[in-house]
C-alpha cells in the first residue's frame, strides 16, 4: 500500500543523508553499497535504528517495496518526473541513475577481481610502504641460544591517484519519453565502460607495476618449446609458486590466447578414462582445482599473467563513484557525471609472473633470483 | 624517437596501445602519459640510433697555376666582349626658320 513507510517525506532523512554518510566523501574513509542494498541493511528504521527498513510482510525493503510506499509505477515514470517531483522524492533521480551505473561497473569483471582489498586514501599521492624479509625462516636454536633475527629491507613509495570520468548529457525529449526501465540499460553501459576503464589500469600496474623506474614490472618467464604454449607450462610456474609461498591461481590473457588456452586439452576435456594408479595429493596443491580467467586487451598474445589476488595489488580509493548532475536550462539538457578517483598499488612483486609462450625457457626469461624458492 | 626498456620484464601503455618486450628497440611518434612517466623515471630510455660516421671526403688540392699553362687558350676561349657602341650623335634637325611668302628678287 502506498505511503505504509511514509518515505515520501523521510527519504531524505533516513535514506538519503545516512546513505551519503556512509558511502563517505574525498579523503573521508566509506564504503561502497548500493540504494538497494542501504535500504535493506543501513537505513534508519521506525524505531531511529540504523538496522534498515522492511517491508509491509517484515522482509527487507527493496526497490520494487520503495515503488510501491511512494505510489509510483517505474515502467510509467520517466527521469524527468522524478526530478521535477516535489518533497524527499527528487533525491531519489541520482541515485537511482547512480545504482544503474553501478549495477555495470559490477556486473562483468571489473578491479575488484585483481585486488585483495581496496584501502580509502586521505589524499591524491599515497606513500605506500614495502617491506622486505631478507632471511625470515625459523632457524634451529638451542637452549639459552640468541635466537637469530631477520633482516627486514623496508622503504616506501608513491603511488599518484588519478581521476576516471565521464559525463553523458539527456534531452529532455530523452528524460520524458524514456521510462526508467528502458533508460537502466543504457545507463548501466555507461558504468560497464567505466569498469573496463578501471580494470584495463589494473591489468596495467599488474604487468608494469606501480613504480616509473620499472622496478616493479612482473617478471617474465618462457616456455619449454618457444612459439608453443602447453599446460607444462603453467605447472612449472605452478610449482615455483607453491615454493615461494604464493599462489599463482588467476589468470588473465589477451583474446587471441584465451582461445589457445582454452584450446589445451587439460581445460578442455576429462583427462584419459577412469583414474591414474596412484592419485598424488600434494599437499601444497599444486594445481589448482578452478582457475578464475580473464581477458583483457592489455596483453600481449601469447602471454599469461599468472597472479596470487590476495597479494598481488590493492585499490587505493581516494573517491568512490561519484555522480553528479545539472541541468543546462537554456538547451533542455541534463547532464550526469560518473567519476572515481583512485589508484592501484602492488604489494609483492613475486604475487604475478608472466608466461611468454614466444620466448623459450632460458637466459634472461628464467625465474628471477628474487623467486629463488624457500621451502 | 628509438626508445627501449632498460630492464628486463615488459611494458604497456593503455592509451597508446604500445608494448615493449626487453630487448626490443620501438621508434614512437607519440608518447603517452604513462610512458612519458616511466620515461622520466627512467624504466624506459632513448636508444640513440646508430649513426654511422661519413668517410671525410678531403677537398681537392688547389690546382696551381703557372706560366706553362696555357693561359692564352682560356683567354682565346673567351669570347670578345661585345664593343661598346658608342653613341651615335643625335641629329638634331634645325628647323629653318623661313617665313613662307614672297621673296623679294633683288635686280642690280
Amino acid at each position: 500500500m502506498a505511503g505504509e513507510l511514509g518515505l515520501l517525506n523521510t527519504f531524505k532523512e533516513r535514506i538519503y543523508h545516512p546513505l551519503q554518510k556512509y558511502r563517505g566523501s574525498d579523503g573521508e574513509s566509506g564504503k561502497e553499497i548500493t540504494l538497494s542494498e542501504f535500504m535493506a541493511t543501513r537505513a534508519v528504521n521506525e524505531s531511529n535504528q540504523p538496522i534498515g527498513l522492511k517491508n509491509g510482510n517484515g522482509n527487507p525493503l527493496s526497490l520494487a517495496d520503495l515503488w510501491k510506499d511512494l505510489g509510483l509505477d517505474p515502467a510509467n515514470v520517466t527521469l524527468d518526473n522524478l526530478i521535477t517531483l516535489s518533497d524527499d522524492i527528487k533525491y531519489l533521480a541520482p541515485e537511482l541513475v547512480r545504482d544503474f551505473i553501478l549495477q555495470g561497473l559490477n556486473s562483468d569483471a571489473s578491479y575488484m577481481d585483481l585486488v585483495s582489498a581496496t584501502v580509502n586514501s586521505p589524499s591524491l599521492t599515497v606513500t605506500s610502504p614495502w617491506v622486505e624479509f631478507n632471511n625470515a625462516i625459523p632457524e634451529d636454536t638451542a637452549e639459552a641460544e640468541t635466537i637469530a633475527e631477520t633482516d627486514i629491507t623496508w622503504g616506501d613509495k608513491t603511488i599518484r591517484l588519478r581521476k576516471k570520468a565521464k559525463a553523458i548529457k539527456a534531452s529532455d525529449e530523452l528524460l520524458l519519453s524514456t521510462p526508467i526501465p528502458l533508460l537502466s540499460q543504457y545507463l548501466m553501459r555507461f558504468g560497464r565502460l567505466l569498469a573496463a576503464s578501471l580494470f584495463t589500469d589494473g591489468v596495467t600496474t599488474l604487468v608494469n607495476g606501480d613504480q616509473a623506474d620499472l622496478s616493479d614490472n612482473c617478471a617474465v618467464v618462457g616456455v619449454t618449446n618457444s612459439g608453443t604454449l602447453t599446460f607444462a607450462d603453467y605447472v612449472r610456474a605452478w610449482i615455483r609458486a607453491r615454493q615461494i609461498m604464493m599462489n599463482w591461481n588467476n589468470l588473465i590473457t589477451s583474446e587471441a590466447t584465451a582461445n589457445t588456452v582454452l584450446g589445451l586439452s587439460e581445460f578442455k576435456s576429462p583427462q584419459g578414462f577412469g583414474s591414474p594408479m596412484v592419485n598424488i595429493e600434494s599437499k601444497n596443491r599444486v594445481l589448482p582445482a578452478t582457475m578464475p580467467h580473464l581477458i583483457s586487451a592489455a596483453m600481449s598474445d601469447g602471454q599469461s599473467l599468472l597472479f596470487d589476488k590476495s597479494q598481488a595489488m590493492t585499490y587505493l580509493s581516494f573517491r568512490g563513484l561519484m555522480v553528479e548532475s545539472e541541468r543546462i536550462v537554456m538547451r533542455q539538457l541534463n547532464g550526469t557525471s560518473a567519476s572515481t578517483i583512485g589508484g592501484f598499488s602492488t604489494t609483492f612483486r613475486h604475487a604475478r609472473v608472466i608466461v611468454d609462450s614466444s620466448q623459450a625457457y632460458s637466459g634472461d626469461y628464467v625465474f628471477p633470483s628474487w623467486m629463488a624458492p624457500i621451502v | 624517437m628509438l626508445i627501449s626498456l632498460s630492464k628486463p620484464g615488459v611494458f604497456y601503455d593503455p592509451e597508446t596501445k604500445l608494448r615493449l618486450e626487453y630487448g626490443e628497440v620501438k621508434d614512437v611518434l607519440r608518447i603517452g602519459s604513462l610512458t612519458r612517466q616511466v620515461l622520466n623515471g627512467g624504466g624506459i630510455v632513448i636508444v640513440s640510433p646508430p649513426v654511422t660516421p661519413e668517410p671525410i671526403v678531403k677537398p681537392d688540392p688547389p690546382v696551381a697555376v703557372t706560366m706553362e699553362t696555357s693561359t692564352l687558350d682560356l683567354i682565346v676561349d673567351i669570347e670578345d666582349p661585345i664593343p661598346e657602341e658608342k653613341p651615335k650623335p643625335t641629329v638634331v634637325a634645325k628647323k629653318q626658320s623661313g617665313k613662307r611668302g614672297r621673296t623679294k628678287k633683288v635686280v642690280k
